[in-house]
């Protein structure tokens, strides 16, 4: 069931009356129902591997927290230093064994569903948000294994935080700790969360059908084709355009998600923060797909750089190329792995292998070459503390992140080449002008999406400002307020893309 | 605690350690510098930090981390 289907409107209709009429303590059941109604309508047959998944890591959890308990008491028990080390390492390695086996299977069937070779051979499809639950549930178990919370006791109220409806489309990946109660405690109806989230959902709209259906009409039509002969300047229009789709597609429906959330009283997790502002390349993946970045830094990131192994690589680099490098070196390749990692997790294939290097290698380097590029600044006289210079620096981003985009555009390795070697060698920079309405859009659709992009540009301009729109919003005249979201929703009804049926597009991360 | 500051302004010598009280919620220190600076605790103080450790509470000012770093210690 689309998000943008009228089915799905119906749905979120009878849901959210359900939800505030019956008593607040059942409410978490109507949702856990609507969620379970939701995935069967998606596809029922894989509600088995929720249901796996669901069952292992709640099994875990509570196993993983009476070892925790027995470390705190049994060890204290002990009159022997050495016993307790001994039960405390053997308690520890049970516990490893445990989050080893939940976490080995459970990436397994996602590997399984995730390699496209595997996916042909048993004609398999990719269940409904099979990366969102199994990220969301593993951080659960390996954040009980850490100590940090306590492991939920009731297997049907920890369901409803693993296939809660909204974030199984496309995240984003929530934590236990933030979500669960929430989805739990039975929310009052209140109108500023209905009207509010109403607005978020709105929005979403007009960023997913008018900005990014209409620019993804071009990049499909470019990239649809052999690239071979295609002008680098269409190729260099494609790759950006791709940017403002990708953001569009993946913002918009985490706004829509986010607002559905909010007419329940759920606040959901941040995912994006006008990314397109950043600075630098770190900054860039601290504000784009926030929830998949803090996943991978606490589940991934963080434990391979700090173990055994990446802490002798840091001494022995300090020993051999000064302290600086022991400091750096760890995080560097650490980086480069990680990033490596996310690509693949977006397709299996040398491309996107690529695209991760290129990602984690710059990373590493802007830490490596720090001091480097700071002596550089002080040498050249250049300040770093001026307006032209942050916008340089967000430029300079921008163009890294797209360089990014060509290795995800490509398909493949030869593609990669090709475009390249169009962008620098046939540019064609008379096609800029002249050539850009043969790809699907129009000089009409051209102008469309060039006003649906500035009035995002404005939105995010304002609420890089610090202005909260829908507060900012709430403090007008009524008339206006009924203006701007009449107005939005005219946009969206007039010029939205939608398809045969009137149906929307599905959503990029969907397929992830 | 003069060696702690010491390592510390080694990690980031533009930071002034003494007077930050929000390190990680501020985001003086990214993830970079996060793992250079336990890796440094690590070896210094001959202790363990592993990753549960790693809540912004330990790391937001420098007394935060001297704690930490004494209780590892005092747990090794």
């Amino acid at each position: 069931m689309s998000l943008l289907s009228i089915e799905f409107f119906c749905f979120l209709i009878g849901l959210l009356f359900l939800y505030y009429i019956v008593p607040v303590r059942l409410r978490w059941i109507v949702l856990l129902a609507g969620s379970v109604a939701f995935y069967m309508f998606s596809g029922w047959k894989y509600l088995i591997l929720v249901i796996f998944t669901t069952v292992t890591t709640f099994l875990a959890a509570g196993r993983l927290e009476g070892l925790n308990g027995r470390i705190k008491e049994d060890v204290k028990k002990l009159a022997e230093k050495e016993e307790r080390k001994r039960l405390k390492e053997k308690l520890v390695k049970q516990k490893k064994g445990i989050v080893a086996a939940v976490l080995i299977t459970n990436f397994a069937i996602l590997m399984l569903f995730k390699t496209p070779l595997l996916r042909e051979r048993f004609s398999l499809l990719l269940p409904l948000g099979i990366s969102f639950y199994t990220f969301q549930t593993i951080g659960y178990m390996i954040d009980v294994y850490r100590g940090k919370f306590s492991a939920e006791k009731n297997i049907f109220k920890y369901a409803v935080f693993t296939i809660y409806f909204p974030q199984i489309i496309q995240g984003p990946i929530n934590r236990y700790q933030e979500l669960a109660p929430q989805l739990t405690r039975g929310n009052e109806l209140k109108w500023k969360n209905i009207k509010y989230g109403a607005e978020l959902f709105l929005w979403g709209m007009f960023k997913k059908l008018v900005i990014s259906d209409r620019a993804a009409i071009f990049v499909n039509t470019v990239f649809g084709q052999e690239l071979e002969g295609i002008s680098g300047s269409v190729i260099l229009i494609g790759v950006f355009l791709f940017n403002i789709q990708l953001y569009g597609d993946f913002s918009g429906g985490i706004d829509m998600v986010r607002g559905i959330s909010e007419m329940l009283g759920i606040e959901m997790t941040e995912n994006f923060r006008r990314p397109f502002f950043s600075r630098s390349l770190g900054e860039y993946w601290r504000r784009w797909h926030i929830s998949l970045g803090t996943w991978i830094k606490d589940y991934v990131f963080y434990p391979l750089a700090m173990s055994k192994l990446f802490a002798s690589i840091g001494s022995n680099a300090k020993k051999k190329l000064g302290n600086h490098m022991g400091k750096t070196l760890p995080g560097g390749i650490a980086s480069i792995i990680t990033f490596v990692l996310i690509g693949i997790w977006h397709d299996i294939g040398w491309y996107y292998v690529v695209y991760g290097l290129w990602h984690g290698i710059i990373m590493a380097l802007s830490s490596i070459c720090a001091p480097l590029l700071r002596k550089g600044n002080e040498f050249f006289c250049i300040r770093t503390d001026c307006l032209s210079f942050r916008w340089f620096q967000r430029f300079r981003t921008w163009m890294l992140i797209t360089i990014g985009e060509y290795f995800s555009l490509s398909g493949n390795l030869k593609n990669i080449g090709i475009m390249f070697r169009e962008t620098v060698k046939n540019f064609k920079y008379r096609q800029l002008f002249y050539g850009l309405g043969e790809y699907g859009l129009d000089g009409r659709e051209w102008v469309v999406l060039g006003c649906g992009v500035l009035m995002l540009i404005f939105v995010s301009m304002k609420q890089e400002s610090g202005v909260r729109i829908r507060e900012a919003l709430e403090r007008q005249n009524l008339w206006f307020q009924w203006i701007a979201v009449v107005g939005v929703v005219f946009l969206v009804a007039v010029f939205g893309i939608y398809g045969p049926g009137y149906d929307a597009a599905s959503f990029i991360y969907g397929g992830f | 605690m003069k060696e702690l500051l010491e390592i510390l302004q080694g990690i980031k010598p533009e930071v002034d350690f003494e007077k930050e009280k929000g390190l990680i919620e501020d985001g003086i220190l990214d993830s970079f510098d996060i793992i250079s600076m336990v890796n440094a605790l690590n070896e210094h103080f001959e202790i363990e930090i592993t990753v549960a450790e790693l809540l912004p509470e330990n790391f937001n000012d420098v007394e935060a981390i001297w704690n930490l770093v004494q209780e590892m210690k005092e747990n090794g």
